[in-house]
């Protein structure tokens, strides 16, 4: 079993400079820990999200570790221009000894995406040109194109990525129909749902379908808010408040525009509500144990991804989840 | 007197991950010299410069620096939407403790802004007002402008940059633009012949006494030079005549490429010697070099000197011997200049 970070990077109550130090310091921790990868969401003027351009907390994280992987969850492709962000990809999968994760998306807010100017009715397919511009640029040596949204004539590739044909393909996934796509593509995939079996289950019949093999199967994993202390009590207590503000900046932005937030009735306002529901987990090592096999169990997952870092955890609190996570956790599913 | 660097990030013949970080190493010892700021060049689809995105390479150099100051010379701010780059900014001055230099430019290059689809022709306006854009953004809590090529209404804006205000820094070239330079307070950087130099610093300092500001306020005006030290002059001429013509092949590169006249064809040699003789560069010991700064800042009326000690397939090894001997012999006779 292997072990991923999502991270929002959201407001945590503490000023800007001090959120990014810290966090720093918690990958650091996470790098040690011998975490797979560090996936960090792109959100645009919203507290919910404060690396609106990933690749630049990215290439800090690069300096910081050493073999942590790392990557956008997701670049939202349609907010870049391709050629800048074929370069970024990689200056950063350079800048790091092939180490980066390419996570792709369209965005899930019309209202952010609006901000830059997107149709959102049309992202989907301005993400698949997007793609493709951007898998060709990554691959070639003179890009040409000619499609609806873009259009280039030999243009010179001058930087390469580390890793060939390019770094990993990875998507956040939330609905059954883009398994197909997933499975054509070698794309790692992440999900938030609570329901994760029906999309394993679907995405390795496809794989095996097109005479793929057991072992080549990408990561497929769930993320899922965790915070560990030494009593259940004291976990529940710190993840109930630091839930709050994140909850809070999740809807903000849909709530200030009056867009219904598409969250409303299954994203819970209280951390207690989440974990009953198995979304969530507080409590001590033990008990994220027990979670854990089971989460992992039920969702036919290969990858749990820990969202460890929230809201207005303080850096210590976090610090000591990751401790006890890494001390009392992870051995126990070293050889799942 | 201070100094700085700027850095093409040019092809050096390194593979890519090693030129870079043999590049945040020799920055390492830019920040232990104490030298004031790294300014990094923004080029693209040439191996003239990879740092494309210099917002990505410079949040590696502040996490290898603690008191550097760096920053694009310049942004091509036409090439960016503007909120992504706001929020760059902010991001990459936050997490340095406010040492971003802020660079703006339009590019100089109609070859690669075209690759962007920007059309050369009205991209000094486009740059007018993606300042005044990223202006607002940098110090409002609600982003509203209507433009030509911009429209935001009531965008909420989340980061405030460390640093209030902000530097800006311009890459000064043409008397014309002095006005515009000194109204904005911006520091400058300028690489002409030295008596083009000392026409735009006095035209600066006209400019900024005509605005009623003090002389201890002036901004910091630089030049840019080549410079090459080695403990023989010999030795330096060595490294400068081997490594100065793969930078000179890779300015002009995208120009004969795409048919585009290079307008610095004629005041770029091909030979390192003859623009040394220009007054554009110096390769020798660190005593010739004192003695050329010392002239140069004495005919330009510079406060700030800007050195590029690598580029082209100069090594490692060679620029960090020119940094040493620099930061060891040449710095320390102008620290009361």
């Amino acid at each position: 079993m292997r072990f991923g970070i999502f991270d929002h990077l959201d407001d945590g109550g503490v000023p800007l400079g001090q959120l990014f130090e810290e966090r720093l310091k918690l990958i650091e921790a996470y790098d040690r820990a011998g975490f797979y990868g560090y996936h960090l969401a792109e959100h645009h003027n919203t507290p919910l999200g404060y690396a609106p351009s990933p690749g630049v907390f990215l290439s800090a994280v690069a300096q910081r570790t050493r073999q942590l992987r790392f990557g956008p969850m997701v670049y939202l492709l349609p907010l870049y221009h391709p050629l800048r962000l074929i370069d970024e990809i990689c200056m950063l999968d350079q800048m790091s000894g092939g180490r980066f994760l390419f996570g792709v998306g369209r965005g899930v807010s019309p209202v952010e995406v609006g901000f830059f100017g997107v149709d959102f009715a049309r992202g989907v397919q301005q993400f698949n040109e997007a793609l493709e511009v951007i898998r060709l640029g990554l691959t070639c040596d003179a890009l040409t194109y000619d499609g609806e949204f873009y259009k280039f004539d030999g243009v010179p590739m001058a930087l390469k990525p580390m890793q060939r044909p390019h770094p990993p393909l990875w998507y956040g996934i939330s609905r059954p129909e883009t398994v197909s796509w997933a499975v054509a593509n070698d794309v790692n995939v992440v999900t938030f749902l609570r329901e994760t079996r029906p999309l394993t289950d679907a995405y390795r019949s496809e794989w095996k379908a097109l005479g793929r093999g057991e072992a080549e199967l990408p990561l497929l994993g769930l993320t899922r808010h965790i915070v560990l202390a030494d009593t259940d009590q004291a976990a529940r207590k710190i993840a109930e408040r630091a839930y709050r503000p994140w909850r809070r900046h999740m809807e903000l932005l849909w709530e200030q525009r009056g867009v219904p937030f598409p969250l409303q009735g299954t994203l819970p306002d209280e951390f207690d509500v989440l974990q009953s529901s198995g979304h969530g987990f507080a409590g001590t090592p033990a008990g994220a144990r027990e979670y854990i096999a089971e989460q992992a169990g039920e969702g036919g997952v290969n990858y749990v991804v820990c969202d460890l870092a929230f809201g207005d955890i303080t850096f210590h609190e976090a610090k000591r989840s990751i401790e006890l996570f890494s001390k009392e956790v992870m051995p126990a599913f070293a050889e799942a | 007197m201070r100094f700085g660097i700027f850095d093409h990030l040019d092809d050096s013949g390194l593979p890519l991950d090693r030129h870079f970080e043999a590049r945040l190493e020799l920055i390492e010892a830019y920040d232990r010299a104490g030298f004031y700021g790294y300014h990094l060049a923004e080029h693209h689809n040439t191996p003239l410069g990879y740092a494309p995105s210099p917002g990505v390479f410079l949040s590696a150099v502040a996490q290898r620096t603690r008191q550097l100051r760096f920053g694009p010379m310049v942004y091509l701010l036409p090439l960016y939407h503007p909120l992504r780059l706001i929020d760059e900014i902010c991001m990459l001055d936050q997490m340095s403790g406010g040492r971003f230099l802020y660079g703006v430019g339009r590019g100089i290059s109609p070859v690669e802004v075209g690759f962007y689809g920007i059309d050369f022709s009205t991209g000094a306006k486009q740059f007018r007002e993606a300042f005044e854009v990223i202006r607002r953004g940098l110090t409002e809590d609600r982003l509203t402008f209507h433009g030509e090529f911009y429209d935001f209404d009531n965008v909420p804006i989340v980061m405030k940059p460390f640093q209030r205000p902000l530097p800006v820094w311009y890459g000064l070239g043409n008397p014309a633009s002095v006005a515009w330079t000194a109204a904005i307070a911006a520091n400058t950087v300028t690489r002409r012949p030295p008596e083009q130099v000392r026409a735009i610093t006095d035209s600066y300092r006209a400019e900024w006494k005509k605005l009623g500001r003090a002389e201890a306020d002036l901004p910091l005006l630089g030049v840019n030079r080549h410079i090459i030290i080695a403990e023989t002059e010999a030795d330096a001429l060595d490294t400068a005549r081997r490594g100065y013509p793969a930078w000179r092949h890779h300015m002009g590169l995208l120009w004969h490429e795409y048919n585009v006249p290079f307008p610095l064809e004629a005041a770029l040699p091909e030979d390192f010697g003859v623009l040394q003789k220009h007054g554009d560069a110096i390769a020798g010991t660190p005593a010739m070099v004192r003695d050329y700064i010392a002239r140069e800042i004495e005919a330009t009326r510079v406060n700030y000197y800007v050195c590029d000690f690598a580029f082209g397939t100069i090594t490692h090894d060679e620029a960090m011997r020119s940094v040493e001997l620099f930061a060891n012999e040449v710095m320390p006779a102008f620290a009361d200049a």
